[in-house]
């Protein structure tokens, strides 16, 4: 009797802790986006959403991240719609020349990145808003003499935290 | 004694034998209450345990209350993995989540209406293309309404005079 009192309770220890050891494995799946010529891996908890925005392509989020119906964590992919084999540096320049007429939005940072051994134009900006802005990253990536810009966002808070989901997507971007 | 009773009754001797055996008897019953002295005397028992008490319930409390903290400890574990995993929400189907963050800067849809002599002008509406020397990006989804420069459609009032 006394044996199987001491194995029932090693038992219901190592399922206690099995337990403590539970974690959510889809948080290291992923999925992959192919569609539209284009092709990349995003994060498994995320979803494919209707991307309303201007030329979009695809819009990625984390519905964890929504709140109201609007998502805050979010990687947008839109391909400006321009004659083929332009100069990314100089539509780049001309962009960001008018796009902070919009006062909503301040820059951060300008400059370039290193993208699967390419140079990308990269513009870092947030939200002109006191409480919970939100940080934009825009990558402009020469595919093939088209241009695809891929737009990361996160609440400022919390967007170090999401560069592994975002680099994910980029690094993995390519066409088909 | 009887047995000796019943042979004198008889008429027959009785045997020197049975007051030996007397004597044998009471030679043991003397060995046996010093024995039983001696036992008494250093002979001592374990103290009683309380073994009726734990034979009873058949756990201690101590198993009992380590059987609760293991049993407890299993729901507030599990519940705990849980409340860790990022359970999906509710509004998680693609159909209901819209996204409208955009790259580019949002253009204004305004239209310039130029009117040097309206008994004079006639309106005719144009699309003019887009010169080769123009980096302007802007959505084709937008209207854009200027004199030139940009892409996309261009709504021009010419001029003709008499």
């Amino acid at each position: 009797m006394r044996k199987y009192i001491v194995l029932v309770i090693f038992l219901v220890c190592s399922v206690v802790f099995a337990s403590g050891c539970v974690t959510n494995k889809s948080t290291n799946t992923t999925k992959t986006y192919a569609q539209n010529n284009i092709s990349f891996t995003y994060p498994g908890s995320w979803e494919i959403v209707n991307a309303t925005s201007p030329n979009a392509v695809v819009a990625v989020v984390d519905p964890n991240s929504v709140q109201n119906g609007t998502p805050t964590t979010l990687v947008v992919i839109q391909k400006p719609d321009i004659s083929a084999g332009s100069d990314i540096n100089t539509i780049y320049t001309s962009n960001y020349a008018t796009f902070f007429n919009n006062t909503n939005y301040q820059r951060i940072s300008d400059g370039n990145i290193t993208v699967n051994g390419q140079s990308a134009p990269e513009n870092i900006y947030e939200t002109n808003t006191t409480v919970n802005p939100i940080q934009y990253s825009a990558v402009w990536l020469n595919e093939s003499g088209s241009i695809y810009v891929i737009l990361s966002a996160a609440p400022a808070s919390d967007f170090e935290n999401e560069t592994t989901n975002f680099n994910l997507i980029l690094n993995s971007f390519k066409l088909q | 004694m009887a047995v000796d009773r019943v042979k004198k009754l008889q008429g027959k001797e009785v045997t020197e034998q049975s007051t030996e055996y007397l004597s044998d008897k009471k030679k043991e019953d003397a060995d046996t209450v010093e024995k039983d002295a001696l036992i008494q005397k250093y002979v001592t028992n374990p103290p009683e345990k309380p073994f009726a008490q734990t034979g009873s319930s058949g756990l201690s409390k101590g198993k009992i209350g380590l059987l609760i903290f293991v049993v407890l400890a299993f729901f507030v574990g599990t519940g705990y993995g849980v409340y860790v995993m990022s359970i999906p929400a509710n509004n998680s189907s693609g159909s209901t989540i819209d996204v409208n963050a955009s790259a580019f800067p949002t253009v204004n849809n305004t239209t310039v209406n130029q009117t040097v002599n309206p008994t004079n002008t006639t309106s005719t509406t144009t699309a003019v293309t887009t010169p080769t020397t123009t980096t302007t990006v802007t959505p084709t989804t937008k209207t854009t309404t200027k004199t030139g420069g940009t892409t996309g459609n261009v709504t021009k009032k010419n001029k003709t005079s008499n």
